[in-house]
């Protein structure tokens, strides 16, 4: 193909894709295509001399800042609620501490010491970590930071600007009329209006700007009765982390340390059991260093000594001789931007403590849950050999509720937040703070401001007036918070005559209408059928109007399925989707006596699977489960019809 | 049968007698060596591995008990003690029991000898059908057990395995997970066809009435296995089956691969005499048969009607109709009466005549059945 007609058809083959329609009213970015004026620079181009700044305004119902897997998760939700949504990320990809800049683990609930073990968190997350391996059986980082981008992007609600950052806000008394971004790639600042704003960012930058109320540091034990927390309040914070990537050379490989390595103490290093080096292969997260001032303000600094550290260690890895295992281990990739653990903690009108998760408080407005360890990073990190690495203070015998009090501010009316800048004490931010946590926050977070756009309420008021239709709506939408079952008035399933399975292997039918979409310990929530090209069907007295019918299946939610670093991590798990997971499966309504295919599902992906169609009036829908992606029987969890 | 998962080959099976007595309380009995391929989930990529599962048959023939030699640890690298196990099973390849050679010990971590109650314990773990060792990897036990993360951010011994004192011998659970695996594999469905080889007619009749379910499944699987079809055994297995659910998908299954005569026979028994889940079961199992019924069978069906009472044995029957057995008088003739039933079935029913072909008189019932329902259609 020629380069011109390339030019012609590629563009109409990435409109039909969608690209340019995810930029909204704003693709006229950069200059009119019929502007053929040459940029001459000082030579009296209107509008480009003194100031280069382009300007732009987009109105939305709901900004969020920060694209990490917290504003993914509150940017998509908000936008599959309803809402027009802009999504802010100042790095040119997407996932934050998850992305392929950082690679952290997109951990999530697991060590509990009950039967299950690993809970892993279901909605938007469980989403992503399927959907990566489909695309990305190959681990490939650079590949999940694409697979985040094609998920966020085919949103038709959402606008996403990457490259752009936080400036300034403009308030009106307590709220945030709006907020300043500038994108650098197309020195373009864009002025976002939006009825709600969300700071998933980490450090919150906008949220500080704007007056929101927060903390940094830890609080002493007395203030909130914290038995793990120090004597005293002070500063410090959880640290900075690089990760690394090896690659075996097959031969033995030199290593040179850079000019700014700092020398590795490991004789003092190694006396805590948790510094050790038990691989070559994925970084030691020991190697870490926080501040006990202002890690915001200091982070360039940090990210330049935990370099200097990280090749000391790496060095002495290499050229002690005590490690023989990494003589033909070369470094592939390390990371130049630091992963972050705590900064800013915005305070909501509930402070989520260590008291609460141990105790496992009971909170009328549940929207999440945790279960990561109390896994307290000691001060100082890699500076401060004389305290474990980490403290590892208490796991949990069950899943923890997360309030949504925590998600908004106190003090600044239409603020959201979602991630690791929530309103939690430092001790148990230690636990919250892991990525699958924070997921499942951010999906409540946007969920709940779609919901405040659309009712012209702020979030307090939603807490007060509509808790619990917030709640039935991320439980709608496969999210989880334990002792809390859906019961939502205008699923029409409820109200069936009768509900029955072609067969049944495990539990039964009438389980999928309980209101519980997973199993919990001891308590069986799940039908599961004998075999493949089975059939369910439920019936009512009186005939329904029904656009979708919605179902959860099984992925095996005792199962890890997040990506490693270190293949060797990936034991126990499935690398690609879950083979207990519904793969082909169809929707039938009987009309007039007939059963009519009123909709189809091939390949899926998801764990909630919803078929939406012409209004149809019938007295029963019965599904046709055919086939899963290998398990040889077919398991779900609920069934509602709208 | 699974034969996927399992290899089993039989060289030269070695007979012999043995006169003491020293290993069972019969006093002549027959042992068999069978050399046969196991897996086991402790070796790399569930490697096979080649061992000798002795049968021992009573002085009638029968097979009462298996036992193999088996090594107390798969030891990836070599630094565990290894001892021999035997370990012994009934004829149905449920575990009984481990015996070791006298003044052998079973080992813990860093060398500590079981005690007396470990033992016991052991015995205790073996025995559990649900042991949490069913769902353990090896790695998980490999892994050394201390707080420390398990990622780059990880918790606090995420990999390691935590196990209840009560599930476990502690410093022993590579042993425990070893033996479990290995009394508890695929090594039992072997153990099954084998016993299976040595029962007669008078033996599955006995096991069938034995009123014990793990015995009379065994029973109904072997006959499949073996492809038995006489038929006081099958009347026994409908006997048995219509009063027992558990027994209904390894028999409905058994009929299935059978020929058509029997097939269609048994499966109507099972609607005469069977409950709601039987009929469930058996209707179904005649909608995905792609067997060729006698002529008029499904008619003599219709004639079973009253005897489906819920909703879903109705709409199995009308499908099975609607599928098999189009436009027939008699069927129509027998769902007239369901018209008047509860409106899920009725309702379904009044769909279903209506593209039959009707008389007059049915075609009277039907508008009477609209005009008072037409609302919930």
């Amino acid at each position: 193909m020629k380069r011109r007609n390339f030019f012609k058809t590629g563009a109409k083959g990435a409109l039909a894709a969608g690209l340019f329609p995810i930029m909204g009213d704003i693709t006229a970015q950069t200059s009119s295509s019929s502007d053929k004026r040459l940029f001459n620079w000082n030579e009296g181009v209107e509008g480009i001399k003194g100031d280069p700044i382009r300007r732009k305004t987009l109105n939305v119902d709901v900004a969020v800042i920060g694209g990490g897997m917290s504003g993914i998760s509150a940017a998509v939700s908000a936008a599959r609620n309803g809402a027009k949504v802009v999504l802010v990320q100042d790095r040119p990809v997407l996932g934050g501490n998850a992305s392929s800049e950082m690679r952290v683990t997109v951990n999530g609930v697991s060590s509990l010491q009950n039967k299950h073990k690993v809970e892993r968190e279901t909605g938007i997350v469980e989403e992503l970590l399927i959907e990566n391996w489909h695309y990305n059986p190959q681990e490939s980082y650079p590949v999940w930071d694409h697979v985040l981008y094609n998920y966020v992007i085919r949103e038709k609600n959402l606008t996403l600007l990457l490259n752009t950052s936080a400036l300034s806000v403009e308030m009106n008394d307590d709220k945030i009329k709006s907020v300043v971004c500038r994108q650098l790639t197309t020195e373009t600042d864009f002025t976002i209006n939006a009825a709600m704003f969300c700071d998933c960012s980490g450090d919150g930058f906008m949220a500080a700007s704007a007056g929101a109320e927060f903390r940094m540091g830890r609080e002493g034990k007395a203030e909130f009765n914290e038995k793990f927390a120090p004597d005293e309040p002070d500063g410090w914070v959880m640290g900075d982390c690089f990760m690394m990537i090896t690659k075996d050379m097959g031969k033995p490989v030199p290593f040179y340390a850079p000019d700014y390595a700092i020398p590795f103490d490991a004789e003092t290093a190694f006396k805590d059991k948790h510094r050790k080096v038990k691989q070559v292969k994925e970084g030691f997260w020991w190697v870490e260093l926080s501040s006990k001032v202002d890690i915001i303000g200091e982070r360039d600094e940090i990210r330049h000594r935990l370099m200097a550290h990280f090749y000391g260690v790496w060095d002495h890895i290499k050229n002690s001789g005590d490690f023989p295992e990494a003589e033909n281990i070369a470094l592939d990739w390390i990371g130049s931007i630091p992963g972050r653990r705590e900064s800013r903690r915005f305070m909501g009108d509930y402070i989520l403590k260590e008291g609460d998760l141990l105790g496992n408080t009971q909170f009328n407005d549940a929207i999440a849950f945790g279960g990561w360890s109390l896994d307290e990073h000691c001060p100082g990190g890699i500076e401060n050999l004389k305290e474990p690495a980490s403290y590892f203070h208490s796991r949990f015998n069950e899943v923890y509720q997360v309030p949504f009090r925590c998600l908004y501010s106190r003090n600044i009316s239409n603020l959201l937040f979602a991630g690791r800048n929530v309103s939690v004490t430092h001790m148990a931010l230690s636990s919250t703070r892991i990525i699958g946590t924070c997921s499942m926050m951010g999906q409540a977070a946007g969920t709940a401001a779609a919901m405040c756009a659309e009712k012209g309420v702020n979030p307090r008021g939603l807490y007060q007036k509509h808790m619990n239709e917030l709640q039935e709506q991320l439980l709608r939408d496969d999210s989880y918070f334990p002792y809390r079952p859906a019961n939502d008035p205008k699923d029409k399933a409820k109200k069936v005559a009768t509900i029955f399975a072609s067969s049944t292997s495990s539990g039964e039918a009438k389980l999928l209408l309980d209101g519980v979409s997973r199993d919990e310990v001891d308590k069986i929530h799940h039908w599961q059928s004998e075999g493949l090209n089975e059939e369910l069907q439920l019936e009512w007295s009186k005939p329904q109007n029904l656009t979708s019918v919605e179902m959860k299946f099984d992925t095996n939610l005792q199962r890890k399925m997040m990506m490693h670093k270190d293949p060797e991590k990936n034991k126990g798990q499935i690398i690609g989707i879950p083979p207990e997971l519904i793969k082909n499966l169809s929707v039938e309504a009987r009309i007039k006596g007939d059963w009519v295919e009123v909709g189809k599902v091939e390949y899926n992906k998801t764990r909630l699977v919803k078929v939406n169609f012409n209004e149809v009036k019938t007295t029963a829908i019965r599904v046709k489960l055919k086939e899963t992606h290998g398990a040889e029987s077919i398991k779900m969890f609920e069934i509602r019809c709208y | 049968m699974n034969f996927n998962k399992i290899l089993i080959l039989l060289f030269f099976p070695i007979w012999f007698f043995f006169q003491n007595g020293e290993d069972s309380s019969f006093s002549k009995i027959k042992k068999i060596e069978h050399q046969i391929t196991v897996g086991h989930p402790g070796n790399e990529d569930n490697g096979l591995e080649q061992s000798i599962l002795v049968e021992v048959r009573n002085k009638k023939g029968l097979a009462v008990e298996f036992y193999m030699n088996v090594e107390s640890v798969i030891c990836v690298k070599s630094v565990c003690k290894v001892v021999p196990v035997r370990i012994y099973w009934n004829n149905l390849g449920g575990y009984q029991k481990y015996e070791l050679d006298k003044g052998v010990t079973l080992e813990k971590y860093e060398a500590d000898l079981f005690e007396k109650e470990d033992y016991v314990k052991l015995q205790s773990i073996l025995s559990d059908l649900d042991s949490p060792f069913k769902n353990v990897r090896i790695d998980e036990i490999l892994t050394v057990v201390d707080e420390t993360h398990n990622d780059a951010d990880a918790v606090s011994g995420a990999t390691a395995l935590e196990l209840d004192e009560e599930d476990t011998v502690p410093g022993a659970a590579l042993t425990c997970f070893t033996l479990w695996h290995w009394a508890h594999g695929d090594i039992e469905t072997i153990i099954r066809n084998f016993a299976g080889e040595s029962l007669k007619k008078q033996n599955f009749l006995k096991l069938l009435n034995s009123k014990n379910v793990d015995k009379q499944l065994f029973a109904v699987e072997q006959l499949d296995e073996r492809k038995i079809y006489k038929k006081i055994l099958i009347e026994e297995v409908i006997k048995q089956t219509t009063s027992n659910n558990k027994l209904l998908k390894t028999a409905v299954n058994y009929f299935e691969n059978s020929d058509s005569k029997i097939y269609f026979s048994a499966i109507k028994k099972l609607l005469q005499k069977g409950n709601e889940s039987q009929k469930i079961v058996s209707l179904n199992s005649l909608l995905k048969s792609e067997l060729v019924p006698p002529k008029g069978y499904y008619n003599e069906l219709s004639l079973l009607i009253s005897n489906l009472k819920s909703y879903q044995e109705i709409s199995l029957f009308l499908r099975l109709m609607k599928s098999k057995n189009p436009n027939s008088l008699e069927v129509v003739s027998q769902l007239i009466p369901l018209l008047k039933s509860d409106l899920l079935i009725s309702r379904n029913v009044y769909w279903f005549l209506k593209k039959q072909q009707l008389n007059k008189n049915q075609e009277q019932q039907l508008n009477i059945f609209y005009k008072e329902y037409q609302d919930q259609l």
